[in-house]
């Protein structure tokens, strides 16, 4: 089994998601879980979002990955029963006692251990393995060799992660951020000190943050030695970042499966992606060992991107005319692109916008504005309108 | 009497009752001064691992480890996979599991004394925190003195500062944040770079209630243990110390901005 994996901050993002190609989500709850400040899931939430998950056969994985302190402990074996209650497929662990909890009671979920636990050989997997472990979730810095061998010895369910921002430290060895602001990254207030300034005496100023993941190259390779499970970053991220990234992957696994990926496909792929993103990406850690390139020393800008233009909320079929929501500024004349779930990247040039009582106007440019735009071809509720980007 | 396990670094180790001493071995570690090979290790001593091992690491310790065995009493480390090679290997060493920052609460502290010897505590915890989980609790000990690794990094971040700037390359570095006006220092080596606390760690207010005491003087020198002992017993005050989070409990929800409520 392949298996894309994405991430949802909250129920909007979970279904897009997997409306755009994941296999599967992991999300957090209000407890218990990294990302503490992130808008996270209720236990209805998570009822909702396992109900939508198994609508489309697909899989919802909870995040229970603190490292817990004893004041965080209350609620937690009622929470892993309700949990298993609501029949999510897998919860994603660093700390030990819980799954010691869950072997020990007898809870019946299924146990995948974090990245946060920083695994990236075979002894340990197998610790984990014996206490009824599933899956690893193996560390950002294995080599492909070292998951090679972790899959030969174990044949554990392995997952990677294939896209997104990186910690600098070993994930979970962290402690700058308790030290400096107070926040414990290890439940969840990471305050990213790594991507803070620092000093050596008259040295030149910098800053140690990471480049990010993009594992294009290698996924063909990856599926070869056994990774199971392809798992973007991302929580706080946008539906459109979501959208973009989890197509883009979803596309080019099934090449690979169908054998029809081509070094075209992945220098496109490769193009859409680093637009979306806010920094640049290097492959890390998995044919060689990271140097100064892979590396950002000096304040960088962020441009915020601006591509997606609208979501899609309705297709009048009789009349064809969309209605949008607008997300960023747009004018009769532009030339844009649709793509969706069930639509192909689709060059569309605007020749008249309404706004939501039939007038015409030429700018769409109030934030979450609703208009109608007369397109030709059919597209549907959760499509997206973006910037045209590239020829293919 | 309490009960040291002491990372010498280069300081010599005086025999004293009460004290063993960690050697770190080569290509086993991170962030430390002195490595040494295992036929350099005195016998009856305990050995310290606190890199994360890839798969290279774990075949070569598994097999060295009746080495090891014939030599050494026990080993610290830091990833679990030692611990599970200890366990095929059916060996007769103590393992010690020391991770820098896993071990926070009283659960996860006695869960994993079903599995290793002994443990040590978190340091990222607060006095009362520790108390709590000590104070009844046999075989878990905690860090004394030392300075408080914050960040472990499997990438050269030193070489590779050095590189992008075209700079002399240094193993060590002092690292100064300066809106915070806080101090570090990292140390490196093949295997990575650790980011250490620049002031020493005194958990003094934990003696007496833990099994067993480490003490890192890895980048102190001193003119002798025994009277390093003595002086840290008799509770002079150290220079330039913090008692690191055992008076700074840490927060992980923010509090809601104005006018913004929190779910």
């Amino acid at each position: 089994m392949i298996e894309l994996l994405a991430p949802a901050g909250d129920i909007e993002k979970l279904k897009f998601a997997l409306l755009y190609g994941a296999d599967a989500v992991y999300i957090g709850g209000q407890n218990f879980s990294l990302r503490a400040n992130a808008k996270n899931f209720s236990l209805e939430d998570i009822k909702e979002a396992v109900e939508f998950a198994h609508s489309l056969n697909k899989r919802v994985y909870v995040t229970v990955n603190i490292v817990f302190h004893d004041e965080d402990l209350s609620g937690l074996e009622q929470y892993l029963k309700e949990l298993s209650l609501i029949k999510v497929d897998a919860i994603i662990v660093s700390d030990f006692y819980v799954i010691k909890l869950i072997e020990d009671k007898k809870i019946p979920l299924e146990v995948h251990v974090s990245t946060q636990a920083s695994t990236l050989n075979s002894a340990a997997a197998k610790f984990y393995q014996k206490h009824g472990v599933k899956r690893i979730v193996l560390a950002r810095e294995a080599s492909k060799e070292n998951i090679q061998k972790i899959k030969e010895k174990t044949g554990l369910d392995l997952e990677c992660f294939v896209h997104g921002a990186m910690c600098t430290s070993i994930s979970g060895r962290c402690v700058l951020s308790n030290s400096l602001t107070n926040r414990d990254a290890n439940r969840g207030g990471c305050a990213q000190i790594c991507r803070w300034t620092f000093q050596s005496e008259n040295k030149p100023v910098f800053s140690m943050t990471s480049k990010d993941l993009n594992m294009v190259a290698h996924i063909e390779s990856m599926i070869d030695i056994g990774v199971n499970s392809f798992k973007v970053e991302g929580r706080m991220r946008g539906i459109y970042y979501i959208a973009t990234v989890i197509i883009s992957y979803r596309k080019m696994i099934d090449k690979v499966l169908n054998h029809t990926l081509t070094i075209e496909d992945q220098q496109h792929y490769l193009k859409v992606l680093n637009r979306v993103a806010n920094r640049e990406s290097k492959d890390q850690f998995y044919k060689n060992f990271p140097d100064e390139t892979d590396q950002y020393f000096l304040g960088r800008e962020e441009v915020s991107n601006q591509d997606f233009l609208g979501l899609v909320l309705d297709y009048d079929e009789e009349h064809k005319i969309a209605l949008i929501e607008q997300r960023n500024y747009f004018k009769v004349g532009d030339i844009v692109e649709f793509f969706g779930p069930n639509l192909e990247v689709s060059e569309y040039q605007i020749q008249e916008i309404q706004d939501e009582k039939g007038t015409k106007i030429e700018v769409a440019n109030h934030p979450n504005m609703i208009v109608r735009l007369p397109i030709g071809f059919k597209v549907q509720k959760y499509d997206m309108m973006r910037i045209k980007m590239f020829d293919k | 009497m309490n009960k040291y396990f002491i990372l010498a670094g280069d300081n010599a180790q005086e025999k004293v009752e009460g004290v063993h001493f960690l050697f770190p071995l080569k290509s086993f570690c991170v962030g430390v001064k002195k490595e040494y090979e295992l036929d350099e290790i005195a016998e009856g001593s305990y050995l310290y691992m606190n890199r994360i091992l890839d798969e290279e690491a774990i075949e070569n310790l598994e097999s060295q480890i009746q080495a090891i065995e014939k030599k050494c009493k026990g080993i610290f480390f830091e990833d679990l996979g030692v611990l599970q090679i200890l366990e095929e290997k059916n060996s007769s060493l103590e393992s010690i599991f020391m991770p820098s920052h896993m071990i926070c609460s009283k659960e996860s502290a006695k869960s994993f004394l079903k599995e290793a010897s002994k443990v040590v505590l978190s340091p990222d915890i607060t006095l009362e925190e520790s108390k709590f989980i000590l104070d009844g609790t046999q075989n878990i000990g905690v860090l004394l003195y030392g300075h408080l690794p914050f960040m472990y990094s499997r990438r050269t971040l030193l070489k590779n500062y050095a590189k992008n700037f075209e700079l002399e390359e240094v193993k060590t570095m002092m690292i100064d944040e300066n809106i915070h006006q806080k101090r570090f220092f990292a140390v490196e080596n093949d295997y990575g770079t650790v980011i250490y606390d620049s002031k020493v760690y005194d958990g003094r207010e934990l003696l007496g209630h833990a099994s067993f005491y480490v003490i890192s003087l890895e980048f102190e020198h001193i003119k002798s243990i025994k009277e390093f002992l003595k002086e840290l017993e008799s509770g002079k005050e150290i220079e330039d110390s913090t008692t690191g989070f055992l008076h700074q409990k840490t927060i992980y929800k923010l509090p809601p901005k104005k006018g913004e409520q929190h779910d």
